[in-house]
């Protein structure tokens, strides 16, 4: 069957919205992502190295814990909780792997397993005061962030850990290339990056294909396909320019496995289901019979597991472990998720939105950096990046709900 | 008119639910005692009591929400003990809850399978959940809904036929139903009996909670009373209506409402409401109240009688018209305003509105009148405490002193406590919202006392009431609203309340269906006018 | 205590002294608390504690915890959180200390500016709450980020030396450290506000149940900017002491202490969900943080447990806070 031929027959049932009303439904709704394009724009204007291979390479490899940071982060908002001690977190899980390769002289997998354990320790810690006892998320994670801080002091005895070499540094720093040559660019990079698009691809063709299916509005078909395209173009220059550095980052495909398993997770999980049903209606959760003390007490196991690859990623990156690593990390993974569209009061938030989010923020602190702005400014900028993105989430709930009463 | 109690088929119902000795107290205050009762297969167990008179727990216990204090629950022959609510599901037991309890960020699917998601290897499966959604809808009469579209975007009805759905999707033995008409329309209504009717035939038992005494009769098939906290008994569902009220509170009803109605109708003019609207929560509403008079709002709920109370007070913004309050002029949402020229809001949940529970009798009382009554920003406490113990006498609050935190007293005690605080502000427009919701019959007639107190005084009081005989019986004029609108008004000594449900229900979607004083369908139907001080004015709905 | 609360437990307890006792205890938990902690530190550290020298080394470390915490009760009372406190004082501090020398303005006026700067951050925390309907943890944790950033950028990174009207905060009077002097003067001005001013009592409406104190007719915004304006004062005067002992503005001064004055309105009795707290009770809290910190320098614990310890000192608390409160409702 063609592709036409599939088009004719399943347009009289489907809903299919007009399409310059479908531009301004989708301006809205992805609006984000409009911000996120602007944030490159402003700043390959203000500094061309901004696009430079080399550059978005390394934005890539010093922003990574941002976003797996902001994955969990994402659930924990969802769930109309917050978690303020990530950073220290990073800090005590760097300090563990540190301990256990550098001073202990162990092998990598044993500094990624004990710090991984440590994450899931603290997850339980937390998760048991927040779920069973009943605190406040943030005030339980305001202590934890004391705490773990102050174990992390203890363990490096307020001085560095370094190096880590090998294998644990090239989590963060290593590469994946070479495998099909190039003539002063990396065809493998190319290549996975093919792939992912016409994954990509695929998997919005087969969703459309459900949603017609299910007879419902679905974009129409110059958008749909102006959409792929776009995103296609968009992905393929990336590859372009960093397989002109140094090839595929091995941290972007752990990003990469991490989103989709978190997306997967929170979108077609019961589980996930759950967290959004908990966010948005407690008591309507507890009345049919989810089981939130277990939802919640998970969420924050998982938050210290994600913390604990975030403390992995970002101290081999630093190639060792600092008491200070991780300070203030809490703000960029809130703010991811803001700007994501999350909302304060929970039940909403994607994590497609909170990786974007992310990425605002990546590119935010890289392009300030670029730019040789005063370490001063760096934190008044996030502050107000914060206060924004939420000021305007609430602005546009109380807008829609004007609308809508 | 043809009710299933008098079915021929006596063929021994088995035995579903079996209550003995159940008795629940949250802290000092004891909710249930003792409570005897069996539900059978194929069976409309009608659960009749005012509010506060225990329904809701008895049905949080039989679900696994609430745990017995003591006694025993015993389900399809076995004795059990729910801890959650997913295992009463799982042993065949389905909740309608009074409250809407959607989460409204999630699909409409995604709701009405909350907490039991079909999931395979973890994964939800789409299609199964919008097939079992499906499935449930059809049987609510909503077939063509998009179940992919938020909750949160329908309109109360539908919200409300989504939960019956939700329950519906549960194999049930027992369905268990609160209050689940509150906010449907008469066809809807019919369609949800019509679906119990079927679940009935095939052996379903139901625990059925409504106000409306003439459902009563249409679906049920004996009611179980409860008073207080107490099972009064248990009668057949065509017991005379007049002898259930008097079962429900203890008590003839006349006796109740010991309105005192003033004669003069000219009396100046304290609150004048002209073409106020907010969206369409409230649309062109007009309405005056004058000094001495008690003007009764009834409505379903969800026909804009809290809206309309709020939005007079300055609690929320309106779009167009004008408020006054004796001959002035106020702006909208400035509630303080509004208190200074003598407006006082007695809202609909005290809990959550009307007082903050850690807090003294004392402070409880004096939040309106802090600032009028300080020298230089310090609180004037010795003169505070005086007048706010006097006020509280005057109402009767039962407290060991004002130092008291409010959290400790009684439901009526609590709400004696939010009138005080206006009767020290000296309100002269007093707007109650549910006056009486989960008082006790006692500080209930104490209340209607001080209403009468100060509309003798020359204040006036605008009540929203959805207890119909508290609203015939101490209202001095009745407006009846209707899906945002004011549609009908009544003088109390000629209402009935076949008359201000009919004007409640009707459809007024229509444009023609506008609002005015006695319309004539409504005069039409009522074939007798009866003074609610002389007689029952319940037994208008019996259909003898 | 004063008399009157005594006579009102008394009222409430009946004539049993049995029960009254035990109230007491109930009520004065913390209180308890620091006497047997002091008791035992006494002994611990060979009655080196209880020496006036060491108890006024105590009171002079506890006066800048105790008075971020005074500033924190009124917010918490409200309901809500300050995470910028730390950060204000740095600000506030830097704010005097750069007035006097880059900008050459007379010390008095520097100071002034300085506390006139804390109000501000505490305006604009309480603005963003108030009427952007930001959650107070996100608007107040920008704050920290914020305000952090700016002491860098007006600092360049460097202490800066402090003015007269600053280092008067970190001298004597006599035999007397100003510290403690502060210290008391701001315990007396919170316990003032909190118990006897319209503002203070409105206070414990908006925290209590701010939707019923809205329609109580209680001006609620106006209520909520002043309680965070109160808090940026507080942090201000906290962050002159800070500066004023040490004679210089650190960049980096106060971080992380809104968890400590958190802690110790927290451990002095208040409630985080709002409506419940003490000035008494706060400077309780404060001494026993202090106390703690003290024991185990006197005990050479190493610095690094100190905040392990104080980590879990918070839990505790805030795990009783919610015992306390679940016994309360049900």
């Amino acid at each position: 069957m063609s592709l036409t031929d599939e088009m004719d027959t399943a347009l009289p049932e489907v809903r299919s919205a007009k399409l310059g009303r479908y531009m301004l439904d989708s301006a809205q709704k992805n609006g984000i992502l409009l911000a996120f394009v602007v944030v490159v724009i402003v700043f390959s204007i203000l500094q061309p190295a901004f696009l430079s291979p080399s550059n978005l390479t390394n934005l890539v490899l010093q922003y990574a814990y941002v976003l797996i940071l902001a994955l969990g982060m994402l659930m924990v908002i969802v769930l109309a909780q917050i978690d303020l001690s990530v950073g220290s977190v990073i800090a005590l899980t760097g300090a563990v792997a540190a301990v256990v390769c550098v001073r202990g002289g162990a092998p990598w997998w044993a500094g990624v397993l004990a710090a991984l354990g440590v994450g899931l320790l603290v997850g339980l810690w937390q998760g048991f005061w927040v779920a069973v006892v009943g605190i406040p998320g943030f005030i339980v994670s305001l202590g934890g962030m004391l705490i773990f801080r102050g174990l992390a002091q203890l363990l490096l005895d307020y001085k560095s850990l370094s190096p880590f070499g090998g294998v644990y540094y090239d989590i963060s720093n290593g590469f994946l290339n070479g495998l099909f040559g190039g003539d002063g660019f990396d065809v493998f990079t190319l290549v996975i990056f093919a792939i992912a698009v016409v994954g990509y691809a695929a998997s919005q063709w087969k969703a459309r294909l459900g949603q017609i299916k299910y007879r419902q509005t679905v974009a129409p078909w110059p958008a749909f396909l102006a959409k792929l395209v776009v995103v296609a173009v968009v992905a393929l220059a990336f590859a372009w320019q960093i397989s002109h550095n140094r090839g595929l980052p091995v941290i972007l495909i752990i990003l990469a496995v991490f989103i989709m398993v978190y997306g997967l997770l929170m979108g077609r999980t019961g589980f996930g289901r759950h967290i959004y049903a908990i966010g948005g209606n407690i008591l309507a959760a507890q009345l049919s019979g989810v089981k939130v003390k277990w939802v919640t007490f998970w969420t924050f196991v998982n938050m210290g597991f994600l913390a604990a690859v975030a403390g992995i990623v970002y101290s081999a990156r630093m190639n060792g472990a600092q008491p200070a690593a991780g300070n203030g990390f809490e703000l960029d993974a809130i703010a991811a998720c803001f700007i994501g569209g999350a909302s304060t009061t929970g039940g909403i938030g994607r994590i497609g939105g909170a990786v974007i989010g992310g990425l605002i923020m990546a590119v935010i602190s890289n392009g300030m950096q670029l730019m040789g702005v005063s370490q001063g400014v760096q934190p008044v900028v996030k502050g107000l990046i914060l206060t924004i993105a939420v000021a305007f989430d609430l602005w546009n709930r109380r807008r829609s709900a004007t609308v809508a009463g | 008119m043809a009710t299933w109690a008098g079915r021929e088929d006596p063929s021994a119902p088995t035995e579903l639910l079996r209550l003995t000795g159940v008795s629940k107290s949250f802290g000092p205050v004891s909710v249930l005692r003792g409570i005897d009762l069996t539900v059978h297969r194929g069976e409309v167990m009608v659960l009749l009591g005012e509010n506060g008179a225990g329904k809701s727990t008895l049905i949080k216990l039989i679900a696994g929400i609430h745990r017995l204090d003591s006694g025993s629950i015993q389900f399809d022959g076995v004795p059990v003990q729910f801890h959650s609510v997913a295992q009463g599901e799982a042993a065949g037991i389905a909740t309608i809850h009074q409250e809407l309890n959607n989460v409204p960020q999630l699909s409409v699917a995604e709701n009405i399978l909350l907490g039991r998601l079909p999931s395979r290897a973890g994964f939800v499966t789409p299609g199964a959940i919008r097939r079992r959604a499906r499935q449930a809808l059809a049987r609510v009469g909503l077939s063509d809904l998009d179940v992919d579209q938020p909750v949160g975007r329908l309109g109360v009805a539908h919200q409300q036929l989504i939960e019956i759905a939700h329950a519906l999707d549960v194999e049930a033995k027992l369905l268990i139903l609160d209050e689940p008409t509150a906010a449907l329309t008469a066809e809807e209504i019919s369609a949800l009996f019509a679906i119990m009717v079927d679940l009935r035939s095939r052996g379903v038992g139901m625990i059925f909670i409504s106000h409306h005494l003439d459902e009563v009769a249409r679906v049920g098939d004996r009611v179980a009373v409860l008073r207080d906290g107490d099972l009064i008994d248990v009668v057949p569902a065509d017991t005379d209506q007049a002898r259930l009220v008097r079962m429900m509170v203890g008590r003839d009803i006349a006796d109740q409402y010991p309105r005192h109605r003033q004669t003069d109708g000219e009396s100046e003019v304290l609150l004048d409401v002209e073409h106020l609207c907010q969206g369409k929560r409230l649309l062109d509403i007009c309405l005056r109240a004058r000094a001495g008079e008690v003007v009764g709002l009834a409505g379903l709920v969800g026909a804009g009688r809290t809206e309309l109370l709020r939005a007079i007070f300055g609690a929320d913004h309106y779009d167009t018209g004008v408020v006054q309050v004796c001959g002035r002029r106020l702006a909208s949402g400035r509630l303080r305003q509004g208190i200074r020229e003598g407006l006082g809001l007695v809202p609909e949940d005290r809990k959550s509105q009307g007082l903050v529970a850690q807090a003294s009798v004392r402070e409880n009382i004096g939040y309106a009148t802090l600032a009028s009554t300080a020298h230089a920003g310090f609180v004037d406490r010795a003169g505070q405490a005086g007048r706010a113990e006097a006020v509280a006498r005057r109402l009767r609050v039962r407290m060991r002193d004002v130092d008291q935190p409010v959290a400790d007293l009684s439901g009526g005690n609590q709400q004696k406590v939010v009138f005080a605080r206006w009767a020290l502000a000296g309100s002269q427009v007093l707007l109650l919202d549910e006056p009486t919701r989960g008082v006790d019959v006692g500080a209930r007639v104490e209340i209607y006392e001080f209403i009468n107190d100060i509309t003798a005084a020359g204040a006036t009081v605008v009540m929203a009431s959805s207890d119909l005989p508290e609203v015939l019986g101490m209202s001095d004029r009745i407006v009846v609203m209707n899906s945002g609108r004011i549609v009908g008004e009544i003088p109390a000594d000629q209402a009935t309340s076949d008359q201000v449900m009919a004007l409640a229900v009707r459809d007024v979607e229509s444009p023609e269906a506008s609002g005015g004083a006695n319309p004539p369908e409504v005069s039409g139907e009522t074939d007798r006018a009866q003074a609610p001080n002389h007689g029952d004015p319940i037994k208008d709905g019996g259909n003898r | 205590m004063t008399t009157g609360q005594v006579g009102a437990v008394r009222r409430r307890a009946g004539q049993d002294p049995k029960t009254w006792s035990r109230r007491f205890v109930a009520n004065n938990g913390p209180l308890m608390g620091l006497v047997v902690l002091c008791v035992i530190l006494e002994f611990a550290s060979h009655h080196v504690f209880l020496t006036a020298g060491n108890l006024s080394n105590v009171l002079v470390q506890a006066s800048t915890i105790a008075v971020l915490a005074f500033g924190q009760t009124f917010v918490i009372v409200a309901a809500g959180i300050d995470l910028s406190v730390g950060s204000a004082a740095g600000l506030t501090a830097m704010v005097s200390a750069w007035m006097f020398t880059s900008a050459q303005f007379p010390a008095g006026i520097a100071l002034a500016a300085g506390l006139a700067c804390g109000v501000v951050v505490g305006a604009v925390n309480g603005l963003a709450v108030a009427w952007g309907k930001l959650p107070s943890f996100i608007a107040t944790l920008a704050m920290l980020s914020i305000a952090r950033g700016l002491t860098f950028v007006i600092s360049g990174g460097k202490p800066i030396p402090t003015p007269s009207s600053v280092s008067f905060f970190g001298s004597m009077i006599g035999p007397i450290p100003v510290p403690i002097i502060v210290l008391a003067v701001m315990g007396i001005a919170c316990a003032v506000v909190l118990n006897l001013t319209v503002i203070g009592r409105s206070m414990y409406a908006v925290g209590g149940n701010i939707e019923a104190a809205r329609l109580a007719g209680l001006p609620v915004k106006r209520i909520l900017v002043t309680v965070f304006a109160l808090s940026g004062l507080f942090a201000a005067v906290a962050g002159m002491v800070i500066a004023g002992r040490l004679q210089s503005a650190q960049p980096g001064a106060a971080t992380g202490y809104e968890l400590n004055s958190i802690a110790a309105v927290v451990i002095g009795g208040a409630s985080l969900a709002g409506g419940v707290g003490r000035a008494s009770g706060t400077l309780v809290g404060a001494l026993i943080l202090t106390v703690i910190n003290n024991g185990l320098n006197l005990l050479n614990v190493s610095a690094f447990w100190q905040q392990v310890v104080m980590g879990v000192v918070i839990a505790l608390a805030v795990f009783i806070d919610v015992i306390r409160h679940k016994g309360l409702s049900h």
